[in-house]
């Protein structure tokens, strides 16, 4: 048996969701809702203590470690390999999956959160939130949804943010220029991983991340967005989120 | 051919030495003396534009990053096993490895600059070193070295630090009262990447790691300290006493 808990398509919760699909591996959708604080649930906790999206139960085993799922997925079940046989490429998918999670993606969401997800939030009951931060297991994520919620990001913490994006939209640029797919010939798990963190990118940052300025990341959207698993993992959205993406393919293909 | 670009066998570089030598895989050192900020070097910069060690060049091939490093040996040199092939042990070296990582490599090297380095840097040229520093051509780690070197970290980046380090302790010493290793029933490189930060804790915060507090760490160091490829790697020390070096950033959000 097979269970996932995901929240949009989106960031984290999209990382098992599409491997799955590509696998060809079929499982039970649990949606929980991240801006309902669905994962602070009693019930959602006594599955993942940290209160963290996605969970993944297979036969019993808990998993919790979103960019890590893929490679217990792609060692368990059949289907088309999602990681190289080399271990230098291997080397190079964990490399940028890394690399986006913890430089590109915290400041990329940072920036989402300030301008979307954040006044989305505060528009429920002041005290009925309150109680909701108080009760988030692990500091760090206490402290984020705080900071979140309350808007009170400092403008130099924005400002390092779109640096760091900035940076790592021309770093990512560049690597693509080695390979077709980021860790070498083939797609893997690091298309998978990054790619749920950047298919918004043509929209979200639109003057730095356009055809004119960086053909080698808006061709590789253009492959990964032609994927039937893509679609299909869309279709698992039920916020605007979702609507988006289809904007972002429409605009990737006709660029093209 | 391997090379790999190292400080003193401790925390990341250590990861990596202790990796290779348990493995029996030959390689060229090639010593970067970090509190000089050699890895600022133009020579150094050449082989990592990011300026930072352990960097392993295998057959021409850039490997950085310790813990993806060690992953990459244990891939590369499958002999002998030093981490489960099965799916769910993989998953679980790859959790592991995240886990020490985030808590303990940017926690223990915080507390180590703060409590132990000022008085052996004082011994340097402090005007060499901040002109080095005025070169460091990688943003974020420009502002670490500058902040380190005010040898004068805030309370709340101290206190964050001890309450990382807290947490993985805690999860150790539970997993060791169980278990003669933290991976299952062998050792592993989880047993390494975590041995790398946690083997100065006794000296570095006594009160937190002894005899008495966490007798399961304390039996597991001394396990790990009999293995020959432990003690070889050790005495390729060239300082006497524990050093540290400003880590990679605690996260900046979540």
């Amino acid at each position: 048996m097979l269970d996932v808990y995901h929240w949009e398509p989106n960031a984290n919760s999209g990382k098992p969701i599409i491997a799955l699909l590509e696998k060809g591996v079929e499982f039970t959708s649990h949606y929980t809702d991240l801006l309902n604080f669905d994962q602070h649930e009693p019930e959602y906790l006594a599955m993942n203590p940290n209160g963290t999206i996605p969970t993944m139960v297979h036969d019993g085993y808990v998993l919790t470690e979103s960019s890590q799922m893929g490679e217990y997925i792609d060692a368990g079940f059949e289907g088309p390999p999602l990681r190289p046989e080399d271990p230098w490429l291997r080397w190079r998918m964990r490399y940028w999956t890394k690399y986006f999670d913890n430089f590109f993606g915290p400041s990329l969401s940072m920036i989402g959160w300030s301008m979307f997800v954040g006044p989305m939030v505060r528009q429920k009951d002041p005290e009925e939130l309150q109680a909701k931060i108080d009760r988030i297991p692990l500091k760090e994520r206490r402290v984020a949804w705080e900071t979140a919620i309350y808007n009170k990001f400092t403008e130099e913490q924005l400002a390092e943010s779109s640096r760091r994006v900035q940076q790592g939209i021309r770093v990512f640029e560049k690597a693509l220029e080695d390979y077709p797919y980021i860790a070498g010939p083939d797609y893997s798990l690091a298309d998978i991983n990054i790619f749920c963190m950047t298919y918004s990118l043509p929209t979200m940052q639109e003057e730095h991340v356009n055809w004119d300025k960086t053909p080698n990341l808006m061709e590789w959207l253009r492959k990964i967005y032609a994927r039937p698993a893509i679609d299909k993992t869309f279709e698992y959205g039920r916020t605007q989120l979702a609507e988006r993406a289809g904007e972002v393919k429409e605009r990737v293909n006709a660029g093209h | 051919m391997l090379e790999l670009y190292h400080w003193e066998p401790n925390a990341e570089c250590a990861k990596v030495m202790l990796c290779l030598m348990e493995k029996g895989v030959d390689f060229e050192s090639r010593y970067v003396d970090i509190l000089e900020l050699e890895q600022y070097s133009k020579d150094f910069l050449a082989v990592n534009p990011a300026g930072q060690v352990p960097v392993l060049v295998h057959d021409g091939k850039v490997l950085t990053d310790s813990t993806l490093i060690t992953e990459y040996i244990e891939e590369a040199f499958p002999e002998p096993v030093l981490a489960p092939r099965d799916g769910r042990g993989w998953y679980e070296t790859l959790c592991w490895g995240k886990y020490v990582e985030y808590n303990l490599d940017t926690s223990v090297s915080t507390l180590g600059w703060h409590y132990v380095m000022p008085p052996l840097m004082q011994q340097r040229d402090q005007k060499k070193l901040q002109a080095t520093v005025e070169q460091i051509p990688v943003p974020e780690r420009q502002s670490a070295w500058k902040a380190a070197l005010e040898y004068a970290y805030p309370d709340d980046q101290l206190e964050n630090s001890r309450r990382k380090i807290g947490l993985a302790v805690n999860r150790l010493e539970e997993t060791l009262a169980g278990s003669d290793w933290l991976l299952g029933d062998a050792f592993s490189i989880i047993d390494i990447d975590a041995f790398s930060l946690v083997c100065t804790l006794p000296r570095l915060l006594p009160d937190m790691v002894n005899d008495k507090a966490t007798p399961g760490i304390t039996a597991w160091l001394q396990r790990i300290n009999d293995r020959p490829a432990i003690k070889e790697t050790l005495a390729m020390r060239r300082m006497k006493e524990d050093v540290y070096a400003p880590g990679p950033e605690h996260s900046r959000w979540g």
